[in-house]
């Protein structure tokens, strides 16, 4: 038990982060602590050897599933993050002018998206996991999320043209 | 967003907002929490570990005569058997819940054959008459899935349910010890021999096609009602077939996978 506890303790902030792109900020402790438990009745479904961060993610992620009530949350979770003023890391003030400038409109462009393309582009660069790791945690074919994220980042950037050029 | 920074500059702002995301979170330490939920769980009585074939369960639950015997217990149970063949469970019981939408299926994303065996081995009917899948998809749940949808032509009658041809699933599994119960209901199982291989052929009734969920708990998705199905292992692989066929064209079938 107490080597489990080690096992959680090093991967419940990548486990926090799944669980709160997908279901929400407020409900990714729940919901993480949740994974945990049942990923640990699950273990002997581990194959030895195999990656643990991706399977355990992939728990994570269908126990948040289970609690996400509507599309959308995370990233209004974001946004109520981005204006409650978060902590940033910028180089320079230039630098963190045009992250928060950029970060809004990502935000919003992302808000736009369909969930499917919203978890991929999470998973990839919310919680910077590889293509392989991705699909294992969507339950998607590996070829799935590389269309899935080419087409969500060519709308994102349609998008933010749009909103740079009608302002 | 200036729009000379392209998509490298994108990739930049979306990882940002991780920041803002762990920003949000904080630091918070579950361990102790986890840990003490499962001693907790532990004590009074472990939860049974379900075996590794368990988790890559296809339920197909028979809910016509389950319903007749759900008031009575002690006849509920003597009929409550279970007919397993490799990653594939039948249960002579009501569904877990009853699906909203019985014609819809849930066959994972869209994918081609090719892709499909990066995951694992794939097999496809050459009988005649079938031509190449109209389809491939790809579920990672249930351990991995792959389904091939043959539309309904000429050869091939639109099953009830779903209006296709013909449904091919295969899932990984281990494909041993292949486990026998028989259901007592409208839905009939009779066991079937399809070369070296050995199934089962559903039909007589409703029953409903569930998924477990790929930690193995006990949540099921996606029930939607089938039609006639046989269900066969080949090493690793089980498979089932569903459409609106006989036996001896469903076996046919099952003996033409290559």
């Amino acid at each position: 038990m107490d080597a489990y506890g080690e096992l959680v303790r090093r991967y419940q902030q990548d486990a926090r982060r799944t669980a709160a792109v997908i279901a929400g900020v407020s409900v990714a402790d729940d919901a993480t602590q949740e994974a945990f438990v049942r990923a640990h009745r699950n273990l002997a479904s581990f194959r030895p050897g195999a990656p643990f961060r991706p399977w355990l993610l992939a728990v994570v992620a269908n126990v948040a599933r289970n609690q996400r009530r509507s599309a959308g949350r995370w990233t209004r979770a974001l946004q109520q993050s981005g204006e409650r003023g978060g902590r940033h890391v910028a180089v320079s003030a230039e630098d963190e002018m045009l992250t928060r400038q950029g970060s809004s409109a990502v935000r919003a462009a992302l808000d736009a998206l369909p969930q499917r393309y919203r978890d991929v582009v999470a998973c990839r660069y919310l919680l910077d996991l590889s293509e392989a790791e991705t699909a294992r945690v969507l339950g998607l074919a590996r070829g799935t999320v590389k269309s899935r994220l080419s087409r969500a980042l060519d709308r994102l950037e349609g998008q933010l043209h749009h909103e740079v050029h009608d302002a | 967003m200036p729009d000379t920074g392209g998509r490298a500059l994108l990739e930049r702002e979306l990882r940002t907002l991780a920041r803002d995301l762990d920003a949000e979170l904080g630091e918070l330490d579950l361990s102790s929490a986890v840990v003490r939920r499962l001693r907790t769980a532990a004590a009074p009585a472990r939860r049974r570990v379900p075996s590794p074939r368990r988790r890559l369960a296809v339920v197909l639950v028979a809910a016509i005569a389950a319903t007749s015997v759900a008031a009575l217990p002690a006849a509920r149970a003597a009929v409550n058997r279970i007919f397993e063949i490799g990653a594939v469970e039948v249960r002579d019981e009501p569904p877990p819940r009853v699906p909203s939408g019985s014609a819809t299926l849930e066959l994972g994303e869209p994918t081609t054959l090719a892709e499909a065996r990066d995951h694992g081995p794939v097999v496809v009917p050459t009988a005649a008459g079938l031509g190449k899948p109209d389809e491939v998809w790809f579920d990672g749940r249930a351990g991995g899935a792959v389904s091939l949808v043959f539309r309904a032509g000429p050869d091939l009658p639109a099953a009830e349910h779903t209006g296709i041809g013909l449904l091919v699933q295969e899932f990984a599994g281990d494909g041993q010890e292949v486990a026998r119960k028989y259901l007592a209901t409208d839905v009939r199982a009779r066991p079937v021999v399809i070369g070296a291989d050995e199934g089962v052929f559903l039909d007589g009734g409703d029953h409903y096609l569930f998924y477990t969920d790929p930690t193995g708990a006990d949540v099921y998705e996606d029930g939607r009602l089938v039609g006639n199905a046989l269900i066969l292992t080949r090493g690793t692989l089980t498979i089932r077939l569903e459409g609106d066929l006989p036996l001896d064209r469903m076996v046919a079938i099952a003996e033409s996978l290559r």
